[in-house]
């Protein structure tokens, strides 16, 4: 099977009972198509002037977001191409295939999260089980888990919109310890991203790492690790122990509380900020959001990884895309979202066009 | 006699009776009450200090893997999402009970 159906089948979980319009702050899908080409220009030109194809995950995992947001950025990039079809399509070619080996390579058991997003060997899961200072579950402070998840996952919906999110929130696992019991792991690699918000707006901690193990609960990730789903047993009932590490300290529940009201209440802020934008300025925080995904990868081939004077002037006083996208339909089966997204036509104009010819002999 | 006044998705798991507080994005988060039931059309980040406070989430639209339908999971409260009409159908102060499970939403009163 192609990467490109592997994918598929994996994304369209993501859209089922779900409208287009649940996605905020903007209409995202008839947005990205009118500058996106340019983005997967500088992207190519960053992954060819680091000679990032020779490389192994392993040896750049450094530079680039992590696994979920890669892919989220295909469930991106695949779409704009289908709206707006450009002749850039060997940078399309490059980038979409250079990710899909970036998946394969960090998560080679399940690389688009089908139902789950394991980065981690059996050595290290050893490691957090013997190492880390757990502390043991009641309902209380399970809900208390729940809580801080709920309030660090919405400022960083906000921090980074509804779908830029993965690169501010993965979800590591499922990892199974026993028979009945699995490791969850939830990282928050960066609550104070300083070029996108002013100091007041950021946390006070950079990074958050959530363990948790639970019993009886059966937990599946679908396609981008904030995306868990759970059966049998609630989760809350479900814990067993638990660990927050913030910036490299282990918190005791009362830190943890502190960090549930920090979080909600700078959520609420910037959202509120968001909400009060108007057009033109929230069409140019998302792009610049959309852009600071590869700020570390642009920084390391010494590019500017804001958006460019031509991005801009692509967007500037310009309406959204319109009709492309169904709005208030629920897209239910692959064969619906293949249709929708363009993904045979992906395959077919981008993918198997360009093949490497061999030189004659 | 509980008699059933929406159908959407279940989200999360769960059975709770409570009040119907109706919470938009920007409403007073200080004005939610511990214990009610939030409806909206969609949650977003300027609700979540309702959020947990809620026994409880029901929103117009939204899929399993929407901001609301994680969130709740996570926080082991029954969720019913894509209910299509509940900030028309239900209305501040209505005794309603949530079933996460089904995805159906009853009215007490």
């Amino acid at each position: 099977m192609s990467w490109i159906k592997e994918f598929s089948k994996s994304a369209s979980n993501v859209f089922k009972g779900q409208v287009l319009e649940g996605f905020q702050p903007l209409d995202f899908y008839h947005f990205f198509p009118l500058w996106y080409d340019l983005w997967v220009a500088s992207i190519a030109h960053a992954i060819k002037k680091l000679d990032l194809e020779s490389k192994h995950f392993s040896e750049i995992k450094g530079i680039l977001p992590p696994p979920s947001n890669l892919r989220a950025i295909l469930i991106k990039l695949i779409p704009s191409y289908h709206a707006k079809p450009t002749e850039n399509k060997k940078d399309y070619k490059s980038v979409a295939n250079f990710f899909a080996r970036m998946l394969k390579e960090s998560c080679p058991d399940d690389p688009f999260a089908l139902k789950s997003n394991p980065r981690h060997t059996n050595s290290e899961i050893g490691t957090f089980i013997s190492h880390i200072k757990w502390n043991k579950a009641d309902i209380q402070s399970a809900r208390k888990i729940g809580q801080l998840i709920t309030a660090a996952g919405s400022l960083v919906h906000g921090l980074y919109n509804d779908v830029v999110t993965d690169l501010g929130w993965d979800v590591y696992g499922p990892y199974t310890l026993k028979s009945n019991q699995v490791l969850l792991i939830r990282h928050f690699p960066n609550l104070r991203p300083k070029e996108l918000w002013t100091e007041k707006l950021l946390a006070n901690v950079k990074e958050v790492v959530i363990y948790a193990i639970y019993e009886n609960v059966l937990w599946k990730i679908s396609f981008v690790g904030c995306h868990t789903i759970s059966k049998g047993q609630s989760p809350v009932a479900g814990m067993k122990k638990f660990a927050v590490r913030a910036d490299g300290e282990f918190l005791k529940i009362d830190e943890i509380n502190n960090l549930v009201d920090e979080f909600s209440i700078k959520a609420t802020e910037i959202y509120k900020q968001i909400r009060k934008m108007n057009f033109e300025k929230l069409k140019l925080l998302v792009m610049k959001q959309e852009c600071y995904q590869f700020k570390k990868l642009f920084d390391k081939a010494k590019i500017d990884w804001q958006p460019t004077d031509e991005m801009i002037a692509r967007v500037k006083n310009k309406p959204l895309l319109q009709g492309i996208f169904p709005h208030g339909k629920l897209i239910e089966t692959i064969k619906e979202f293949e249709k929708i997204f363009g993904i045979d036509e992906f395959e077919r104009e981008i993918l198997k066009k360009f093949k490497k010819i061999a030189p004659i002999k | 006699m509980a008699k059933i006044l929406l159908t959407g998705m279940g989200a999360s798991p769960g059975n709770i009776e409570g009040t119907a507080r109706l919470f938009y994005s920007g409403d007073d988060p200080s004005s939610f009450e511990e214990g009610n039931i939030l409806v909206t059309t969609i949650t977003d980040p300027t609700m979540v200090t309702a959020m947990v406070r809620a026994a409880a989430i029901i929103t117009d639209i939204g899929g399993i893997t929407s901001h609301p339908a994680i969130l709740s999971r996570e926080m082991g409260i029954p969720c019913v999402v894509n209910t299509k009409e509940a900030t028309q159908k239900i209305k501040n102060g209505m005794r309603i009970r949530v079933d996460g499970q089904k995805g159906k939403v009853y009215v007490l009163d």
